[in-house]
């Protein structure tokens, strides 16, 4: 009998990275576009503005941070992850050496490099607009930095993967058996009211950059587990 | 050697029932037939093998493992379908590399004569072939792939009767050239019997046969001759299909409940004749009853 082959998970995920990353680029210039349009749309009040006048006098300040940047960049993480775990996504992974736990360590890998990569797009559009602004507003400028610390730069990662976590776990939840559907969902929607409607997330949010990233990637790994737990014992779909 | 085997094996999807209780052993290297009427549960049982669907009971062993999500019997299977999707940037050459790239037995130089063979451009993307050359794109990244369990899920719809017919040619020399399983459904039984070596006939649900082709067809036999004489004889056998004309009848009879010898039938006018594969799996899910024209009366 003709022998057989033995591959292990991890040339099989690697192989996957490798190509699902070259093929699905093109989420990351759909950033790059969403980001320069958002960058030129606060270009001229930035993230925050609020303005003072007495008699002639009257002064305007605009401040200009990475925060809408990082909000962008959130939605995009999710709505990536979602689409990843859409049937179309699947049933293309079923086309060559995989299995439903292989393509979905593939798909976490590909959405911690993109939410590396977005980071780096993030701070690109940023400096690009201050930038701008200097060149085409003339405009005078305070600055707190020239430039970005690692603890901000670590903290955007860690939040785009949170966000990349949560759309690959909603979005392998619903391909999963129906008391996972159902378990899941409700829990997400429980913590996104407790976490958006108790008082308790203001304290959170004046935590230290660090703390936040680390508690961000805890979330986030605990997601990516999740996912893969879920996707094991999914069966495939492809009607 | 099996490489597989189901023991009691029964899948469910809700309330329906796709398959019950199916116990079989599907030897290595060999071409098999899974044969059936739409419906009846020959797509859902080949899921199983391929990993894909999990049995609600019983147990179904590929390469002496449990083949649900796994990596092993993935490595070592490929499944063919006209589901099987690429992605849309990836030109039909791009998808061969990628092949290469994941099937170490992949033969890239044979794809490229077979697709040229079919006139298929290399350029070309997946979702732009017609209905006829994406099966054949897929029928020969199935056999380029030469994995030890090749699963071709109605591998010729959609292709016209020419590359039908070089395609089950492509099939056996593939097989001859680098021995492996074949597992294959077909609504053209007649056009693949030559290459097949065993048939697995599923009804409702059910393996209703698994033998080897010749076996197979010896299980349904034709008799026709004066009605008279053949009335005890239908009595004391199975009778799947009968027509009487003009004091003449022909029936189609289970030929291991028939214990008289041809030469008896002989000398009584009644000829014998054999019956194709195609035909016995006909008559075997016929259901008693089924009639078109009552319909229409």
């Amino acid at each position: 009998m003709q022998s057989l082959t033995n591959i292990s998970l991890k040339t099989i995920v690697k192989k996957q990275v490798k190509w699902e990353a070259k093929l699905n680029i093109s989420a990351l210039s759909s950033l790059v576009i969403v980001q320069i349009i958002f960058g030129v749309l606060t270009s001229s009040s930035g993230s925050a503005s609020s303005g003072h006048g007495h008699g002639n006098l009257d002064v305007r300040f605009s401040i200009y941070s990475l925060d809408t940047f990082l909000i962008v960049s959130a939605i995009w993480a999710f709505i990536v992850a979602l689409l990843f775990t859409t049937k179309a996504y699947r049933v293309d992974d079923l086309s060559v050496i995989s299995s439903r736990t292989s393509s979905t360590i593939a798909n976490i890998f590909v959405m911690i490099m993109y939410s590396f990569i977005a980071v780096i797009i993030m701070i690109s559009t940023y400096y690009l607009q201050v930038l701008g602004i200097l060149l085409v507003e003339k405009k005078s400028f305070v600055t707190e930095g020239l430039f970005i610390s690692p603890s901000t730069f670590i903290l955007c990662f860690s939040s785009i993967c949170l966000f990349g976590a949560l759309g690959l776990l909603f979005g392998t939840s619903f391909k999963g058996p129906v008391v996972i559907k159902i378990f899941l969902s409700t829990f997400m929607v429980f913590s996104f009211i407790y976490i958006f409607m108790t008082p308790n997330i203001i304290p959170l949010m004046m935590l230290p950059n660090l703390m936040i990233s680390v508690l961000c990637l805890l979330v986030a790994t605990l997601c990516f587990c999740l996912t893969i737990w879920i996707a094991n014992k999914s069966e495939v779909s492809r009607k | 050697m099996n490489i597989i085997q189901c023991v009691e094996l029964s899948k469910s999807f809700g309330r329906r029932q796709a398959l019950q209780r199916v116990t079989c052993a599907i030897d290595a290297e060999k071409i098999i037939g899974i044969i059936g009427l739409n419906g009846a549960g020959k797509s859902t049982l080949l899921n199983i093998f391929a990993g894909y669907l999990k049995p609600t009971t019983g147990s179904c062993k590929v390469f002496n493992e449990n083949p649900f999500n796994n990596i092993q019997t993935a490595a070592n299977m490929i499944f063919i379908d006209d589901q099987l999707s690429f992605s849309e940037y990836l030109s039909l050459e791009d998808i061969l590399k990628m092949g290469a790239d994941f099937y170490p037995n992949w033969q890239n130089e044979l794809a490229y004569r077979m697709l040229d063979y079919a006139g298929i451009d290399l350029t070309a993307k997946h979702q732009q072939l017609s209905k006829g050359q994406l099966a054949t794109f897929n029928l020969v990244y199935g056999l380029v792939s030469r994995c030890a369990l090749t699963i071709l899920d109605e591998p010729m719809n959609g292709m016209d009767e020419v590359i039908r017919t070089d395609f089950y040619r492509a099939i056996l020399k593939e097989y001859l050239a680098f021995p492996r399983t074949f597992l294959i459904t077909s609504h053209h039984l007649q056009e693949m019997e030559s290459i097949l070596e065993e048939i697995l006939l599923i009804d409702e649900g059910s393996v209703i046969a698994h033998a080897p082709l010749d076996e197979f067809k010896e299980q349904l036999i034709s008799l026709s001759g004066p009605s008279d004489e053949l009335a005890d004889l239908l009595s004391e056998t199975e009778v799947y299909a009968q027509k009487i004309v003009a004091g003449m009848t022909s029936a189609v009879v289970g030929a291991s409940k028939l214990f008289v010898s041809e030469e008896i039938l002989r000398t009584k006018g009644i000829k014998v004749s054999t019956l194709t594969a195609s035909e016995v799996c006909m008559y075997l899910t016929n259901k008693k009853g089924r009639d078109i024209d009552a319909i229409f009366d």
